[in-house]
C-alpha cells in the first residue's frame, strides 16, 4: 500500500515540475511585454559616491561622462562605485 | 524505489521544453534565462564569456545579494540542455550501460530551473528537475534558496544572508570550488578516476544544509553552516538514491572564508573552506561506526578584463583525511573486518586558465591531479593517483544577447580533450588487464543551450 502511495506522489512531483513548469514558462512569454529601457536605482546598485578598493565609476566600462552611468539612474560621481562595476579592459 | 516509465518521463520534460522553445521563437524580444530578464542585463554581465556558470564580479554580487536585484518583472523559469559526442582513445570494455563501446552521442542532461527574487530579501536558484540522459533518470539538482538583508558591519556596507542548499559549495560565488568549478560541463560517458574527495559532489543532492554568511564591505566573505540527511522517503521522492553514499551522523559542518580585492587591473580572490562529515554507509548503522571525512582547502582566482576580452585563472587545493571504519566493519571494504582497514589521505589540485575573446570564443587549459596514501583495500592498484590536463575551445555566438531567437536564448558549442598522464594509480596497466591511462583520453564535442 505504501509502495503505491509513493509511486503516485513521485509521479505527481515530476508531472507538476515538468508540465506545470512548462506551462508557466510558456505563459510568461505570452504575457511578457517588451521591456522599456530603464535603469537601476542607486539604492539597488548599492551606489556610493566614493571609490572602493581603487575601483571608481570613471574607470568603469558603463561610465558615461561627465556624470552618468549606462545602467544606474541619476547623477553619478566619477569617483563613485557600485556593484555593477566593470573595469574597462 | 519505484520507477515511472522512461518514455513517460522524457515525454513530459521534452514536451515542456519544446513548448517553451516554440513560444520563444514567436517572441524574439523576450527570452530567458530568467535572471537576464529580471536584471535587464545580458548573460555577459554576470558570466565570463557570455555563458554560465563562471561569474563576473557583478554576477557574484547578484548571487550574494540573494538574486533579488530586479529591473523588470520576470518569469522565474529557465531551461537548459547539454548534448555531446564522446570518443575515447580506446573502446571501453565493458561499454557504458545502454551505450556503445565508443563514439557515443548522448543527451547529457536537460534541466528545468526556477530562478528569481521576491521583494528585496528572498531569492533562489533551483535546478528543480534534471534528466540525466546517460543514467536515464530524473532527479532534483542544484538548489540554492536565500534570505538576505543589507546592513552595516564594522562601519561598512555589507550583506547578511542565509542559504538553504543541497550541495556543499553550490552556494559559493567564486568558480574555484567543485560545484561551479571547471569543467563547467562534462559527461558520464567516458571513464574518470575512481578517487575523489567528499566535497567533489559525493553528497551533492543527498543532503540539505543551511548556512549563514556575511559579505562585508564587498570584500570579505565569511560563511558557516551545516548539512544533514533528509529522510529516505524524501530522497526517493526527488530521485536520489538514499543509500549513496549513506546518511550523515548528526550534521556535517561547513565553513568558508574569502577575501576579494584588486590586483593588476583585475579582481582577485583568496579563500579557504572546510567540510567535516560522518556517514553511515548505505544508511546502515549496524556496525556502530561511521565513515569519517575531513576536507579542507584553499583557493584563489583572478579575473582581468583586456579590452573586450577577459583572462581568468582559478586554482584550488583540497586535502582530505578519511577513515572508513564503518565500511570496513561492515565488510564493504577489505577482506577482514578491521575497522582501520581504510584510513587514507587525498590531495587534489585543479587549476583552470581561460581566455575569453569578445564574449564569443573561449580557450581553457585545466591541469588536475589527485594523489594520496597507498591502500590496497581502497584501490585496485593500491594507489589513488591520477593526473592529466583538459583543454577546451568553445564558441558562444550570442553571449551579449544578440541571438536571433531573442536576448535570453543562449548557446555554447565546444570541444574538450582530456589527456591522462596517470589513471587510478598507474600510467600503464592500471587495471591489471593491460589498460593504460592514455586509453581513457577523451575527445568530447558538446552543444549546450539555455533559455
Amino acid at each position: 500500500m505504501s509502495e503505491r502511495r509513493e509511486q503516485v506522489s513521485r509521479r505527481d512531483f515530476l508531472n507538476i515540475a515538468a508540465v506545470g513548469g512548462g506551462a508557466l514558462f510558456a505563459a510568461g512569454f505570452v504575457s511578457a511585454a517588451p521591456a522599456p529601457a530603464k535603469k537601476l536605482s542607486q539604492k539597488q546598485a548599492k551606489y556610493q559616491p566614493i571609490p572602493k578598493s581603487g575601483q571608481r565609476c570613471q574607470s568603469c566600462a558603463l561610465w558615461q561622462a561627465p556624470t552618468a552611468c549606462q545602467v544606474v539612474d541619476g547623477q553619478v560621481s566619477p569617483a563613485g562605485w557600485c556593484i555593477l562595476y566593470q573595469a574597462k579592459g | 524505489m519505484t520507477h515511472i516509465p522512461m518514455a513517460t518521463r522524457w515525454s513530459l520534460l521534452s514536451g515542456a521544453l519544446l513548448f517553451g522553445a516554440a513560444l520563444i521563437y514567436h517572441r524574439p524580444a523576450e527570452a530567458v534565462p530568467a535572471f537576464a530578464q529580471q536584471t535587464g542585463r545580458n548573460c555577459a554581465a554576470c558570466h565570463v564569456g557570455g555563458f554560465g556558470p563562471e561569474l563576473t564580479p557583478f554576477g557574484r554580487e547578484f548571487k550574494l545579494g540573494g538574486y533579488t536585484l530586479r529591473l523588470h518583472a520576470s518569469v522565474p523559469l529557465s531551461a537548459m540542455a547539454v548534448a555531446s559526442w564522446t570518443h575515447t582513445r580506446k573502446d571501453q570494455d565493458p561499454p557504458p550501460e545502454h551505450l556503445n563501446a565508443n563514439d557515443n552521442l548522448v543527451l547529457d542532461q536537460a534541466s528545468l530551473f526556477v530562478a528569481g527574487g521576491i521583494g528585496d530579501h528572498l531569492g533562489g536558484f533551483a535546478q528543480l528537475v534534471t534528466y540525466d540522459g546517460v543514467g536515464r533518470a530524473f532527479s532534483w539538482d542544484n538548489i540554492d534558496f536565500r534570505a538576505v538583508t543589507d546592513t552595516k558591519l564594522f562601519g561598512a556596507d555589507s550583506v547578511l544572508g542565509l542559504t538553504l542548499n543541497n550541495n556543499p559549495t553550490v552556494q559559493d560565488p567564486w568558480n574555484t570550488l567543485p560545484a561551479w568549478g571547471f569543467p563547467f560541463t562534462d559527461t558520464a560517458v567516458s571513464p574518470t578516476p575512481d578517487a575523489a574527495e567528499l566535497i567533489d559532489g559525493a553528497i551533492a543532492g543527498s543532503v540539505v544544509g543551511l548556512s549563514g554568511y556575511a559579505w562585508i564591505d564587498h570584500k570579505v566573505y565569511v560563511e558557516g553552516g551545516a548539512y544533514s540527511s533528509p529522510s529516505r522517503g524524501f530522497l526517493d521522492f526527488v530521485g536520489v538514491d538514499p543509500t549513496d553514499p549513506g546518511s550523515l551522523h548528526g550534521v556535517a559542518p561547513y565553513g568558508r572564508v574569502a577575501y576579494q580585492g584588486n590586483l593588476g587591473g583585475g579582481t582577485f580572490e583568496v579563500g579557504a573552506n572546510v567540510l567535516k562529515a560522518a556517514i553511515f554507509p548505505g544508511r546502515d548503522r549496524s556496525s556502530g561506526f561511521t565513515d569519517r571525512y575531513t576536507d579542507w582547502g584553499i583557493d584563489g582566482s583572478w579575473q582581468k578584463p583586456i579590452g573586450k576580452d577577459s583572462l581568468t585563472a582559478n586554482l584550488r587545493f583540497e586535502h582530505e583525511k578519511g577513515n572508513l571504519r564503518a565500511s570496513c566493519a561492515l565488510g564493504l571494504i577489505g577482506e577482514d573486518t578491521d575497522p582501520g582497514c581504510a584510513r587514507f589521505t587525498l590531495n587534489e589540485w585543479r587549476g583552470a586558465v581561460r581566455y575569453a575573446w569578445h564574449d564569443k570564443l573561449g580557450f581553457t587549459v585545466s591541469p588536475f591531479s589527485i594523489t594520496g596514501s597507498h591502500n590496497d583495500n581502497l584501490y585496485e592498484s593500491g594507489s589513488p593517483n591520477s593526473n592529466g590536463v583538459m583543454g577546451q575551445i568553445d564558441y558562444t555566438p550570442w553571449g551579449t544577447g544578440n541571438s536571433p531567437l531573442g536576448p535570453r536564448f543562449n548557446a555554447r558549442f565546444g570541444v574538450q580533450y582530456t589527456l591522462y598522464g596517470k589513471f587510478n594509480g598507474r600510467r600503464h596497466n592500471f587495471d591489471g588487464a593491460g589498460a593504460n591511462a592514455a586509453d581513457n583520453n577523451a575527445l568530447r564535442v558538446f552543444t549546450w543551450v539555455a533559455f
